[in-house]
Order: C-alpha cells, then structure tokens, then sequence
C-alpha cells in the first residue's frame, strides 16, 4: 500500500483540481440525480387534462365526472369532434364520452402516443370506472337480494298455505274415505237386502206357483169332487125317494154353492194369486231397481275412491311443491346474510402488494396509529411515495452503473494518459499499486454521489437505507468495485480516450438494457434474460430491493453476494490480464 | 559511414563535484551499465546493434536525426519499451541490479501530474521510490534550489513555462538519486542560460559516479560535455567507438561538424 497511497493521492488530487472532471464527473451527476429525485412528485400523478362529453339524458352529470375523477382536470365538450380536435393538437390526454342510461356506456379516445403515461391515466380511469361499476352492481345487487329476500318469505307464506291446503286434504281424503267406508257399509246392507229379499221372492215365487198348483188342484179336485157329487145327486133325483130327492137336490144345490163357492175360491185365490203375482214382480222390480242403485252406490264409491286417489295426488304433489318450496328456501335462505359484493365478485382477486403492506404497517408504527386509522389522502400520499420507493433503487442503480464505469473510466484514462505514467512505470513493483490506485481513486470520487444519493433515499425516500447499511454498503461496495473494474478494463484495452469513450457509451447502453432498467429483464428471450439476471447491476439491484424493502439480512442474500464477489474476481482477473496484454503490448 | 579508429574528439573526464549538498546525498559507486546487440521497433522503423558499455561518470551523448528512433532506445533501455532481441545489464559494485532500481528517466515530454504543484510531484514519486521523508525533504530542497525552482514548490505544473517544467522533471528524476540517469532532449526549448545551467548539474551528477544518457540536438554542447556519443542512423546504432572511427575516417575536425555532413548527406539522399 506504501505505493498505492501516493498514486491514489495523485489521482485525487488531479481529479479534484481538474475543474472540468469535476464538473462533468461529480457536480453534473449530482445535480443530475437533484434534477431526477426533484421530478418526482410525491403526490403522484398531477392533474392531467381531459375532455368529457355527456349525454344529457344520461345518469352521469358532469359534476359527478369531476368528483368520481378527481385527479383530471376534466373540461366539458359538447361533442366529440371538438375534443378530439383538442386531443391532436396535445391539449387533452384522452376523451371521455359518457352515454346511455343502464346500461352506461364509456367510451375513452385516448392520445397514444404520450406513452407511457397514458397508460397510468387510463389504467387509472379504468380503475375509478371499475370502482363505479362495482358500487352501480352492488346496489342493484342490494335491491335484487332484498327483493330475493322479499320473494323468500312469500315462499314462506306460500308454503304455509300449501301446508294448509296439505292438512285440508287429508281431510278431504278422510271425510272421502268414510263417505265410502259409509257408502260401502249401506251398500252391503243394501245388497244383503236385496240378496234377502230376491230370495223371498224366489220362496214367495215358488210359495205362488205351490199356491197356484195347489189351487188349480184343489180346484179341479173340488170341481170333480162336487161334479161327481152333483153326477151323484143327479142320480138320486131320478128316485123317488123324496128325502133322497130332496137330500139329493139340497145336495146338488149345496154342491152348487160349494162349486160356486169354490169357483168364488178360485177366483179369489187365483185374484189373490195374480195380486200375488203381480207383487212378486213389483218386489222383483224393486229389487232389479235396488240392485241398479247399489250399481250407483258402486260407481259412487269407485267415483269418490277417484276423488280420493285424486286426493292423494294432490296432496302428493302439494308435498312436492312443499318440497321444492322447501329446496327453494334452502338454496336461497342463506340469501339475506349474502353480501352484495360478493355477490356481483364472485371470485377477488386481491392483489396484496407485500412491501406496500410493510411500508404502511412501518407508517402506522412510526406516527403510533392503527394501520385502519390511516386515512385516505395519507394512504394515497403513501402509495405514492412508495411508488417512488420503488422506482428510487432502478433509478439510483442506473446512476451508480454510470458514475462507476464513466468515472473509472475517466480516471484510468487520467492515469494511462498521464505525462507522469511514464514515470511510474519505470517504479519497481507499481504494476499492481497502478491498478489499485485506479481502483481505490474511482472509489473514493464515486462513493461521493452514491453517499450522496443513499442519503436522498434515506431522508427523503424514507427507504431504510441506514437501518441496513450493512448489507446495502456491502452491495454497493461490490458492485461499484465490479463496475470500476469494467469500466478500468475498458481503458486499458483501448487507452485512447476518444475511442473509449465511444466503446464505453455503447457499453453503457448495453448494460442498461441488459440490466432491465430499460425493458424488463421477464419479457427477454430465454437465453438473454438468463444472462441479463445474471448481470452484477441486476443482481445488486434485486438484493437491494431485498434488503430495503424487505429487511432481508446478509444470510438471505448470500447468493447475490457470492455472484457479485465472483463478478468481482472476474472482473479483477479480466482488467489486470488487459493491463499486462497492454503493458506487454509496449 | 564507413568507420576508422583513428579519430578523436574533446574527450570528457568525470567532473569534480560542485555543489557539496549534492555531493553529500550520495556516495560514488562503482557502476555499470551494459546494453548487448539489442532491438528495437517503434511503429515502422527498427533500431539494431545497440550495444555499448558504460561505467561510473560516463555521460552518454545519444545523436540522431529527429525521428531516427533516438526516444524508442532510450525507452527500451529504461525498459519502458520491450525490444526484440539483446539485453541491458546494469551492477553496482559488480553486484546486479534490477534496472529500475537504479534508473532515473526525464522523458522528452514533460512527465509530472499535471495538476499537482513541483513538491507534491516530488513527494509522491519519492514515495514511489519508498526515500524516507526526511531524505526526501532534505534532497527536495537542495535539489529545488539548485534548480532555481526554490520558490516554484508549490505550483502546479500546469502553471509552469517550458523551462521551469523541464527543470522541476529533473528534479523529480534526481529525488532518488539514480545511479543511471537517462534524459531525452532535456533541452528541448531552453534558453543558453538554462541549458547551461543543467549541463553544470550534470557534470557534477556524473562527477559523484552517477552515469549519464543525454539525448539532445545541441551537439555543440554534447561534444563539449559528453565523454562518450552514439549515433542511431537509418535504423543502425552507432556506439562510440564505431562513432570514432567513422570521424578518423571522414577527416572531419570535430563531432558536429561530422554529423552535420551526414545528416545532410542523409537527407539529401533521402
């Protein structure tokens, strides 16, 4: 080191009493980094103007455009081409035309080329849009499950009536089946009736005939009887016995008056008989005429068992409506303790950003309140600043990859251009004390901005910085040193400053790009981004990231470290091998 | 040129020494340095046959047209170049030394840090040679005094005219003493007065043993002072004997006059 100090001292002093690296290597990155932290606006995006074209029939007015966006400067149009005019001649970003009335229709025309920042703003429209329509959906949502809730209860009184009409029935059915049971009951007396009284009439039928045959025998016998009798008394009238004569003739005419008697009998009997006759035929009519009844009763009885089975049907399917009644009630029962967001977002999506989530809870602990009192200006100040949280890292990676390679650079050339290189060149052993003086002189210029620049991030950014100074010095010492080394190699190997700087500029670039400062490192072909992530700027910048934002220590980060160590041995390896080729080259 | 041993021109003795300071920072040594049949190249000419020896007190007069190559030997002595072919020796007390362990180079351009004042350039390449400070202060001070630059110390260099410039790159040359001192065109845009003035320095460096490589056009001067010359012309060196020879050959009366002759024999030939 008793070589490399007066190098260094040299070096240094030469940097510092050239007024021109000064400036262009110090004061120029430093108001440069001024310039770029003063640009942020903590308070986000400011006003941007647009214009707005309402339909006048529509829902929205424009006083209700102005609160629901309030971070455009909204002006009104009366008609599209008017705004679009002013859009082409950059006074408006974009052209909001509201129309219609449920549904609402927004149609945004929008300037593309101020990319990227009408992407913010109309991510950011979408956004309040999208915050519109929820609260639009989920009052309708409301009133839909209120009147759901409504039409739930009704089922409720549906269902009550159908289990009356349930309960009535089966008292329908009960009433049907002892009207049958009755009906069944009389009817069977009735046909035993019947069946008794057919059967009387087939005995008093056969009684008749037995009547009529004993009549017609009892009849033809008399009159035989009475005819002989008669014959007999006929032949004692040819006496001459009187008493015979008058025995025979009081015989003849009590055989007359019997036979007339008997005639009488007989036609009484057979009178009788024929009455009787005629009443077997009534009975036999009645009982035909009952038995036709009892048919009645039967189809009456088949007809109320109809009713009945009809009954049952009823009841099965007022059960069934019960049932669905029941189903309906169950699948929409748990309706009224629905929230409505839910709802009309059946699956959320909550995007959880982790270190937003840390940076308020590290608010909330440092000004002492809950993490829900946070109100929503301090909220959206905050997300701000944390959006400028993360874009301080890129930003401040991006100046360190300059500073170190134009810096080391500047210094190497300073150096291998010196009018006294020659000189030390021909000091014993100053190969090495020569690299590290470039090594340790861009060091020691650079770390003033990037001091400078972790204390803006620190004080201003609130990132926490100094509370993992450690790991971040750690990290920023290594990178640093790889990027010195790079850009030292890079002036050894072409030693003309015109050229290097050239060659540096184009290295730069490729740096950036590779470093995903200027397209992301994801959207990268394979084979790049695996080169890309493996760049020590990349690399640095995601254990930062880490560190800051996370308050991962050392052990979490040892992965990176080793890379960028081994980028660092690389390196040292690659510039010392260029510096001998040169020196060997002379 | 065709040499002849027979010649000889003003033949220089090591001086006495002068300036008692400088005489007491350093004691004489014997020293030797040795170039052997080496080869150089710069861009598109080539330098060969340099070989020559030197011994304490010897002050080497280097002369060749500009452009003849007269830097690039210089350089690839110091070992600041690498040649093709040949070797450089160098012993003190017929011990070898490393090369720069004992060499002190005052380039044709100025080599200082241009930002830095006369004395930090001293401090910093005295350090360079690790002379312990109060060596360094001491040497620094005779050395700035005898140089004129006793009140110049602490200006930059870049706010230095021509001259103080070359005197202060002396200074920086002689702060560690080297027994091999090396200047090229050391003169280069000095008034008589100064010219003399370093030339007075340099007798008293080779009086205390310290030798001496001088390249310059002032021939005058270098004959006068000069105990031993050498010639690099059309891409050959000429050491002083083959030098010696060439001027018993041509008749010439002293040694600029036979380089004139032959630089303008030169040119017109090419």
């Amino acid at each position: 080191m008793i070589k490399t100090i007066p190098l260094v001292t040299a070096s240094l002093k030469g940097f510092m009493r050239n007024w021109k690296s000064v400036t262009l290597l110090l004061v120029f990155p430093l108001l440069l980094v001024g310039l770029v932290f003063l640009s942020f606006n903590p308070n986000g995006l400011r006003d941007v103007p647009v214009g707005v074209i309402i339909d006048p029939y529509g829902s929205f007015s424009a006083e209700q455009i102005r609160t629901s966006f309030p971070y455009l400067d909204i002006s009104e149009y009366g008609r599209i081409d008017a705004c679009l005019r002013d859009l082409k001649l950059a006074a408006q970003y974009a052209c909001i035309r509201v129309e219609g009335n449920d549904p609402v229709k927004i149609t945004i025309n929008f300037d593309d080329t101020r990319e990227p920042i009408i992407w913010e703003i109309i991510e950011r429209i979408k956004t309040t849009i999208d915050g519109i329509k929820r609260k639009k959906s989920t009052d309708m949502t409301d009133s839909f499950l209120n009147n759901l809730v409504l039409t739930i209860q009704k089922v409720e009184v549906f269902k009550n009536d159908l289990s009356t009409v349930n309960s009535e029935l089966d008292g329908y059915i009960s009433d049907t089946d002892e009207t049958i049971w009755s009906l069944s009951s009389s009817r069977d007396y009735i046909s035993n009736t019947l069946d008794e009284m057919d059967s009387d009439v087939d005995d008093l039928d056969s009684l008749h005939s037995e009547l009529s045959s004993q009549r017609r025998s009892f009849y033809s016998a008399s009159t035989s009887y009475l005819s002989d009798i008669q014959s007999y008394t006929q032949n004692v009238e040819v006496s001459t016995d009187p008493t015979a004569i008058y025995y025979g003739n009081l015989i003849d005419s009590r055989a007359n008056s019997a036979s007339n008697t008997i005639g009488d009998y007989n036609r009484d009997a057979k009178n009788n008989l024929n009455r009787m006759d005629g009443k077997i035929y009534d009975y036999r009519g009645r009982i035909d005429e009952g038995n036709a009844y009892l048919r009645g009763i039967d189809s009456q009885i088949r007809k109320l068992k109809q009713v009945k089975a009809d009954f049952y049907n009823y009841k099965v399917r007022v059960m069934q409506k019960e049932n669905e009644l029941t189903a309906i009630q169950n699948e929409f029962g748990g309706l009224d303790s629905f929230d409505s967001s839910n709802l009309i977002n059946p699956i959320t999506i909550e995007n959880l950003p982790a270190y937003r989530l840390l940076a308020a809870k590290r608010y909330a602990s440092e000004t002492n309140i809950e993490t829900s009192q946070i109100t929503q200006e301090e909220a959206e100040k905050g997300f701000s600043m944390v959006s400028l949280q993360t874009l301080f890292p890129t930003i401040f990676f991006v100046m360190v990859l300059f500073l170190s390679i134009l810096v080391s650079n500047f210094v190497c050339l300073q150096n291998v251009n010196s009018p006294a290189y020659k000189r030390v060149k021909l000091v014993r052993g100053v190969f090495i004390h020569d690299f590290l003086s470039v090594y340790i002189s861009s060091f020691l210029i650079i770390i003033i901005p990037v001091i400078c620049m972790l204390i803006v991030g620190n004080f201003v950014f609130m990132i926490p910085i100094i509370a993992n100074l450690p790991c971040i010095a750690l990290l920023g010492f290594l990178l640093i040193s790889t990027l010195i080394l790079l850009g030292a190699g890079l002036a050894y190997l072409i030693k003309k400053e015109s050229i290097t700087l050239l060659v540096t500029t184009f290295f730069l670039i490729f740096l950036l790009f590779l470093s995903g400062f200027l397209y992301p490192v994801e959207r990268m072909s394979n084979f790049v981004s695996y080169f890309a992530l493996n760049l020590p700027s990349k690399i640095a910048l995601t254990a930062f990231n880490k560190v800051a934002f996370y308050g991962q220590t050392v052990n979490n980060i040892s992965v990176d470290i080793l890379a960028l160590v081994i980028w660092m041995a690389i390196s040292i390896v690659a510039v010392l091998a260029i510096k001998r080729f040169r020196d060997y080259l002379e | 040129m065709n040499p002849s041993p027979k010649h000889s021109y003003a033949h220089h003795k090591p001086h006495k020494v002068h300036n008692p300071e400088i005489k007491g920072t350093e004691q004489k040594k014997k020293v030797l340095l040795e170039v052997k049949n080496l080869s150089t190249a710069h861009k598109k000419f080539k330098v060969s046959h340099i070989s020559f020896t030197l011994k304490e007190g010897d002050i080497l007069g280097l002369v060749g047209r500009s452009g003849s190559g007269k830097s690039t030997v210089l350089n690839t002595i110091v070992g600041l170049k690498r040649p093709i072919k040949g070797s450089v020796k160098t012993s003190i007390k017929g011990n070898k030394c490393k090369l720069d362990e004992v060499i002190g180079l005052s380039p044709q351009e100025n080599s200082l840090y241009p930002f830095l004042t006369i004395k930090e350039n001293i401090k910093i390449f005295s350090q360079l040679h690790k002379i312990k400070k109060k060596v360094m202060e001491k040497r620094a001070k005779t050395l700035l005094a005898r140089l004129g630059l006793k009140d110049s110390g602490n200006k930059k260099i870049i706010q230095l005219s021509g001259g103080m410039r070359k005197r202060a790159d002396l200074a920086v040359t002689l702060i560690h003493s080297p027994a091999i001192i090396i200047l090229d065109e050391p003169f280069a845009g000095l008034d008589v007065t100064l010219t003399k003035f370093i030339w007075d320095l340099l007798k008293e460096l080779s009086s205390q043993g310290k030798i001496i490589i001088i390249s310059s056009h002032l021939l005058g001067n270098m004959e006068k002072n000069c105990n031993q010359f050498a010639l690099i012309l059309n891409g050959r060196f000429y050491n002083d004997d083959a030098l010696r020879t060439a001027m018993t050959a041509s008749l010439t009366r002293n040694l600029e006059q036979y380089l004139e002759a032959l630089f303008r024999k030169d040119m017109e030939g090419n």
